[in-house]
């Protein structure tokens, strides 16, 4: 699905990386813990969290994933978001819960691995 | 004879990325010793390349220079992790960057990682990933350093992010933890911080310097013989009278000079 039918679909909020939005999203993962992102995440996929500080915008670029969706209302603090914007990094905020963000993406079609 | 010190143990220099170029080995020594420090630990992100240097330039100044490494833990937590020499935090970094995402330093999104001699001349760059967490969690890491006679400080847990509060919910009990240090002393007096109060821990705070002129804006005061990693650690123990204290102890001051004159 594209990405930017997606952010409708779920109500997201865009708080950066507004030009990169036409791509085409077909896995998520779901993680906290941003070591095993780093280990796991697809490249291409969105990537759901409630972590919000400057490593998640660091992950999202270094494995080119289409973006990090904050959950449950998790907003970035300053300095997180003015790097999303320098470095053109997608991310997404929603007030839904990270389980209840996933089941959503999942009932439209985007699976967790490729 | 004991007296009170005063020690900043979290400070970063070139090394860590998000550090400002003027974090040499001679700037810190410089401005720690203008602050009137007895002792400072110099903790990159992950790394402790830089250590030696800095140890070299405060060689002919009245500074102790503690080898250590902030470590990004598996959960998101910032620790501490002192050292009694080079060597040590050498092995020690070993291990934390073995836990280490693949993949090099990309300079352009992080900035540089400067590694130097304690002439400020560089000598090359870390091209690993410190910015990221290794993925050994907190329990390994603590008792690596501990393997290794270290001392473990989880860093800034009144922080909203990368502490160990924040990561756990909770401060553990009877953890590999020698200390916890906290950014704010005025945050010892919220609810949440009354319990990290009580937990038993001994309190620090530390400047968390990425540049030159926050060098001396916090420190804690240690009451030992002298400015060394065993006397920290004694310090921290509260060995044979020895002791900490976030807050200036003027009183306590006054009390010890008294109980030494009565000791005459």
């Amino acid at each position: 699905m594209i990405l930017r039918d997606i952010i409708d679909k779920l109500g997201l909020k865009i708080l950066s990386g507004e030009g990169s939005l036409d791509i085409e999203v077909k896995v998520a993962y779901a993680s906290d813990i941003l070591s095993d992102v780093m280990a796991c995440a697809v490249k291409g996929g969105l990537w759901i969290t409630n972590q919000n500080h400057q490593n998640v915008i660091a992950i999202v670029y270094f494995k080119t994933l289409a973006g990090a969706i904050l959950a449950g209302g998790m907003m970035p603090d300053d300095e997180t978001l003015a790097k999303a914007r320098d470095k053109n990094v997608p991310l997404f905020q929603s007030e839904l819960p990270a389980f209840e963000i996933s089941g959503r993406l999942y009932g439209l079609g985007i699976k967790g691995s490729a | 004879m004991l007296r009170w010190l005063k020690v900043d143990l979290h400070i970063h220099t070139v090394l860590s990325s998000c550090a400002e170029l003027s974090m040499g080995p001679k700037d810190i020594v410089h401005k720690a010793v203008s602050e009137g420090l007895d002792m400072i630990a110099i903790t990159d992100h992950n790394a402790a390349d830089n250590v030696a240097a800095v140890i070299g330039a405060a060689r002919n100044w009245p500074l102790t220079v503690i080898a250590g490494m902030e470590v990004s833990t598996k959960e998101e937590a910032h620790v501490l992790c002192l050292f009694e020499d080079v060597d040590r935090v050498m092995r020690f970094q070993e291990f934390i960057q073995a836990g280490l995402p693949e993949g090099v330093n990309d300079e352009s999104f992080f900035g540089p990682q400067i590694i130097c001699d304690e002439n400020e001349h560089v000598l090359g760059k870390c091209e690993k990933l410190l910015a990221f967490s290794t993925r050994h969690p907190f329990d390994s890491v603590a008792a690596k350093a501990r393997e290794l006679g270290g001392i473990v400080i989880p860093a800034h847990i009144d922080r909203k992010s990368c502490s160990l509060l924040k990561a756990f919910g909770f401060v553990p009990q009877n953890a590999a933890i020698d200390a916890l240090e906290i950014q704010e002393v005025k945050n010892l007096e919220t609810l949440q911080m009354e319990h990290i109060k009580n937990s038993g821990y001994p309190i620090v705070t530390d400047s968390d310097a990425h540049d030159v002129d926050r060098i001396g804006s916090r420190y804690t005061y240690i009451y030992a013989a002298e400015a060394s990693f065993v006397e920290l650690k004694a310090a921290l123990k509260g060995d044979g009278g020895r002791r900490i204290s976030v807050r200036e102890p003027a009183q306590e001051v006054l009390e010890a000079t008294l109980y030494e004159r009565n000791d005459e």
